[in-house]
């Protein structure tokens, strides 16, 4: 309870520094949940543009070609053989056609959106002409009035919500952008001064740091031992000896000899 | 001996033996380098060269400490763990024809040992080509062979691409 009561105490006081942002009317004491709210729809706009940027520059880089999934009776047949088969062109074509199909009719159904929207807007010209006079008349007089009204304040709350969603974007991400900001000091002060955070920070880099050399070791290990192997191959043939791999393996040194770790060292 | 077998045990190749022989130098002339600067640095220190009319002391001290530790190197670590540094980065031992520890007695023999396979044109060295159980004229005077101390196996790729070269 007491850190959640803390992170609301963070969150207001961040939202404090967020409240910065002009918004045309008198600032008032937020409620916990407020902040909550901005802090969720900053991070939601803020990581969809993020996702949608990455998007875009995915599409712009250039694709490798992947290879396909064969079945399992089609693997001992080269791959160039394999995609002149009729099985293989069976097996692709649907996907294919689907593909495409896709692809294409995403501007095809923009084009009739935008057609029938703009028969729409002639159905309606056409109605609003017809039924203009009827509208205009004294019958109807007595009911215009408040039917104005009502529409009035609709748009009137219309324009309110719209105001009201531009300025909180703008609070939003700015209160994302600074409680961020502030995660980030306070994770970066933690460490810096905590001494247990950098004994596991330290541990940490020396783990990696060890992990690489132990690789790099191996490496030079098992490189040494294909010279051995290479290396003693041809002197042995040539001086007419038993190729090493004939020779049976020293049972009793590996009998008496420590077991190493299982990492090998 | 499969290519992709656990070699843990089995007797070390020349190749690897000779890095691990090349890494315990690299070791020795690093301390010799360091003994040499210190015994100047204190000669200078204390003005030894002008007592004595010469640098003799500072030549005689040297040249005692570097003959020590081109001894005591070897045999040191090879009566302790059976490995010297550069062994132990290669993970190789020295052991006893049996697999056991070798004792001073043997350690003194391999060392002499090494003189004698030097002297021929280090012919005594690359007896570990042929011989089966991969050992120098030194291990054959000691009794002793070395072992990989790890789970020894060849780089594939590099083995092949070797091959093919």
């Amino acid at each position: 309870m007491s850190e959640n009561s803390e992170l609301l105490r963070t969150l207001g006081e961040v939202e404090g520094q967020a409240d910065e942002v002009p918004l045309g009317t008198t600032r008032r004491r937020a409620s916990a949940l407020r902040p909550l709210a901005r802090l969720t729809l900053g991070s939601s706009l803020i990581a969809l543009e993020a996702f949608t940027d990455w998007l875009r520059q995915l599409d712009k880089e250039p694709i490798e070609a992947t290879p396909e999934s064969r079945p399992v009776e089609s693997v001992l047949i080269p791959a160039d053989e394999w995609e002149t088969t009729l099985e293989y062109e069976i097996r692709q074509q649907p996907r294919q056609v689907l593909l495409g199909f896709a692809l294409d009719s995403q501007p095809r159904l923009r084009s009739a959106i935008g057609a029938i929207l703009r028969q729409g807007d002639r159905v309606v010209g056409t109605v609003d002409r017809a039924l203009n006079p009827v509208l205009s008349s004294r019958a109807l007089s007595p009911i215009r009035g408040p039917f104005e009204s009502l529409v009035e304040r609709g748009q009137a709350q219309v324009n309110h919500w719209r105001e009201l969603g531009r300025a909180e974007e703008a609070r939003s991400r700015a209160l994302t952008r600074d409680a961020t900001q502030q995660l980030i000091d306070t994770s970066v002060n933690t460490v810096s001064s905590d001494p247990r955070a950098q004994e596991i920070v330290q541990v940490i880099i020396q783990q990696q740091s060890l992990g690489m050399l132990d690789e790099a070791v191996e490496e030079v290990r098992e490189r040494t031992i294909t010279g051995d192997m290479l290396l003693e191959r041809p002197v042995r043939a040539i001086l007419r000896r038993r190729p090493r791999e004939s020779l049976s393996p020293p049972t009793e040194i590996r009998k008496n000899l420590p077991r190493p770790s299982a990492k090998g060292k | 001996m499969k290519q992709n077998a656990d070699m843990y045990g089995y007797y070390a190749g020349f190749v690897s033996r000779l890095f691990a022989f090349v890494l315990d130098v690299l070791v020795l002339v690093v301390a010799i380098t360091l003994i040499t600067w210190l015994i100047t640095f204190v000669e200078g220190l204390f003005n030894i060269e002008a007592f004595f009319g010469g640098n003799v002391i500072s030549v005689i001290v040297t040249a005692l400490l570097t003959f020590g530790v081109y001894i005591g190197y070897p045999l040191f670590f090879w009566t302790l763990t059976g490995q010297t540094p550069g062994m132990m980065l290669m993970g190789l031992r020295v052991v006893t024809t049996d697999g056991h520890y070798v004792s001073l007695g043997r350690s003194i023999r391999r060392l002499i040992g090494y003189v004698i396979a030097a002297l021929p044109f280090f012919l005594g060295f690359f007896w570990i080509l042929v011989d089966d159980r991969r050992q120098g004229w030194h291990d054959k005077i000691a009794g002793t062979c070395v072992v990989y101390t790890w789970h020894a196996r060849p780089d594939e790729t590099f083995f092949r691409k070797l091959l093919d070269s």
